[in-house]
Parts: structure tokens; C-alpha cells; sequence
């Protein structure tokens, strides 16, 4: 049942990463705020664990990382989608709108009921 | 390309994993600086990001995880692929055989036949100066000699330093005692051997008087038989044949 719910966390986790990578290459550290910030702090994933999801995500060819210089001048290992990348984030986002549309229409239904 | 990705991820491990500590680092010095500057104490700025990140153990062994296990699983999915294409392409497959086919059985014989045959040295002292010396016409082409003629050239030839023969035939001679064994042997002059510079493990070659008509039967044995039948003090030779 965990492994069920990691697995379900995991594939929306890659989602959110290709989606924010969809705007431009960036690093762990500037994805982390992307997805806070626009997410209104509601999705506060341990911060480490983005980093297994970006490597298994480059393992796949979703995302190639180079090192760059980051704003302040640090070393930072920036991540870029790839045309695999971005052929995944079309199927991934297609997947999760049928998915909330099937959950919503099942929860407006038992609604209904109650 | 995503093979070699993956090799890459899996054997540069030690680079996988100094990478990934300048990463982590990175992050957590950005979430400790934006801590500090929202006014948090520099110590609870640390902690906080600290706290923040999670496990980083297990995040560097997560990370080990997915090269480990996604690999054997993707090689899989690289050699399912591979045979489809092959399926799809038939004209290729069997061009691509074909060339490893040929390539392999091409070295197999190099290496098994012709380089015994032509490039090795033969086994003997002073390889390049044995010549087979005889007879030739049109019926048979091995080079054969007839006695007489034979015993004419030892007693006259000049241009070779030793000369001996051996005869044409393999005569079945066979080892009897408890366990019989059939074997081949062959009749040779007492020169032939020391002629190759070979001389007998043990034992002596045949001896001057042995090399007569109506000397004594004896043989010599092979290197081989003797190693299986070491224990064998004397050996017993049923039908040995008589001298020629």
C-alpha cells in the first residue's frame, strides 16, 4: 500500500518536474522552489527526494543535466528537457487530466449518494 | 545512447557520486541562505535545511538503486527491441548474420587449421631444411621411394646432412595384457629421430643392430600412451610387425 502511494507520489512528482523544466533549464534547488511556490506550499515533498526522480528521469532520457554557474555564482547542475522529455510531460499531463476527471466524477458521484 | 547512459551511470560510480555530493551541497547552502535571509539564526538556518532535504543516505542510496535495477531490466527491453527490428527487417538480419557468420568461421579455421599449418613452425629442429624427398607420377602424387633405390641415394646422396625413412603404412599393432589397446605403428629407420633431434623420455632409440634384417622386434612408444599406462613396467605388443 506505501509502495502504491511512493509509486503514485513519484509519477507526479516527474510531471511536476517536466512541466517546470517545459519553461527552461534550471537546477534541483531552483525546481524545489518552482514547484513550492507555485503549488502555494501545498506540495512539500521531502526536498531529497527529487533528486532519485531527476536521475531515474535522465536514466530514461526525459532530461539531460549539464554544470553551469548559478545566479550567485556557484556551480549548479542544471537540467534541460529533452524532446523525449517533452513528448513524455504531453502524455504524463494527458494522463493526469483523464485521471482527476475519472476521480472527481467518482467523487461527485458517491457525493450524490451520501 | 541511453545504453551508454547507462553504462556511464553504472561503472562512473565514483564521479555519479561526487557529482551528486556538489548537488546535494548546493541545495542545501541555497535553502540554509534563504533561511537566513527570512531572519532565521544561522545555526536553526542549517538545521532547517537539513531537516527540509530528509534522509541524504538513503537519497544517495535511492539514486545507487535505479542505476542498479533499471539496468538489467532496460537490457531486457534493448534485446526485445533488437529482435523486433530484426523481425521488421529480414534483409538486414540476415546480412548481419551472415557477416558474423563468416567472420567468426574465418578465425575459428585461421586459428585452429591454417595457422598450425602455415604459420607455426614445425615442431622439429631445423624446420626450414626437412624436405620430403621421393618419387612422383601422374597416378600418385605423394612422393614414394622402392627399397632399392632407397638404399642407392642413403649410400650416395651428398646434399643433405642426414636422411632416414619411415614406411608408408600404418600397421595395426596392439597393446595386449589386461587391458588390450589397439594401436598404429609405423616403421622407421634407427636414424629417423635423431635426424628430427628428438630423443627418447626414456629408454634409447633404436640401436644400430636393431635397424637390421631379422633384428629384434621393438618399438618405441608415444609420449601419450605411456603417461596413461604409467604404472606399465614392460609393454606386451601382439602382431608387431616384422622388419620391412
Amino acid at each position: 500500500m506505501t509502495k502504491q502511494k511512493n509509486d503514485t507520489l513519484q509519477g507526479t512528482l516527474a510531471l511536476l518536474v517536466l512541466k517546470t523544466l517545459a519553461q527552461g533549464p534550471m537546477h534541483g534547488w531552483g525546481i524545489t522552489l518552482h514547484i513550492q511556490q507555485i503549488s502555494d506550499q501545498v506540495l512539500r515533498v521531502e526536498e531529497g527526494s527529487l533528486y532519485p526522480a531527476l536521475h531515474r528521469m535522465e536514466q530514461e532520457g526525459w532530461i539531460t543535466a549539464e554544470w553551469g554557474l548559478s545566479g550567485n555564482k556557484r556551480r549548479a547542475r542544471y537540467y534541460r528537457l529533452t524532446t523525449a522529455g517533452r513528448k513524455q510531460l504531453a502524455a504524463e499531463e494527458q494522463n493526469w487530466k483523464e485521471l482527476t476527471k475519472a476521480v472527481a466524477r467518482v467523487l461527485n458521484f458517491a457525493g450524490g449518494r451520501a | 545512447m541511453r545504453l551508454i547512459r547507462r553504462l556511464r551511470a553504472l561503472f562512473g560510480r565514483e564521479k555519479l557520486s561526487a557529482d551528486l555530493e556538489e548537488e546535494l551541497r548546493f541545495h542545501l547552502a541555497m535553502r540554509e541562505q534563504l533561511n537566513a535571509e527570512e531572519g532565521m539564526p544561522r545555526a536553526d538556518a542549517r538545521e532547517d535545511a537539513v531537516r527540509r532535504f530528509g534522509n541524504i543516505t538513503r537519497t544517495k542510496e535511492a539514486m545507487r538503486e535505479i542505476d542498479l535495477f533499471t539496468f538489467p531490466e532496460r537490457i531486457g527491453q534493448d534485446i526485445r527491441l533488437a529482435l523486433r527490428g530484426f523481425r521488421r527487417n529480414p534483409a538486414f538480419t540476415v546480412t548481419a548474420i551472415a557477416t558474423l557468420a563468416l567472420g567468426i568461421g574465418a578465425t575459428t579455421a585461421v586459428f585452429s587449421a591454417v595457422d598450425r599449418i602455415l604459420f607455426r613452425a614445425l615442431p622439429y629442429a631445423q624446420a626450414d631444411r626437412i624436405v620430403s624427398v621421393g618419387l612422383v607420377q601422374s597416378l600418385e602424387r605423394e612422393e614414394f621411394m622402392t627399397g632399392g633405390f632407397y638404399f642407392d641415394w642413403l649410400d650416395h646422396q651428398r646434399p643433405f646432412a642426414a636422411m632416414a625413412s619411415q614406411g608408408t603404412m600404418v600397421h595395426p599393432c596392439d597393446l595386449v595384457e589386461n587391458n588390450p589397446v589397439r594401436l598404429g605403428c609405423i616403421p622407421i629407420q634407427a636414424g629417423f629421430l635423431p635426424m628430427l633431434d628428438i630423443s627418447p623420455v626414456l629408454g634409447h632409440n633404436f640401436l644400430p643392430f636393431e635397424d637390421q634384417p631379422g633384428g629384434p622386434r621393438v618399438a618405441l612408444i608415444s609420449y601419450s600412451l605411456w603417461s596413461v599406462n604409467a604404472h606399465r613396467k614392460t609393454y606386451f605388443f601382439g602382431l608387431l610387425p616384422t622388419a620391412w
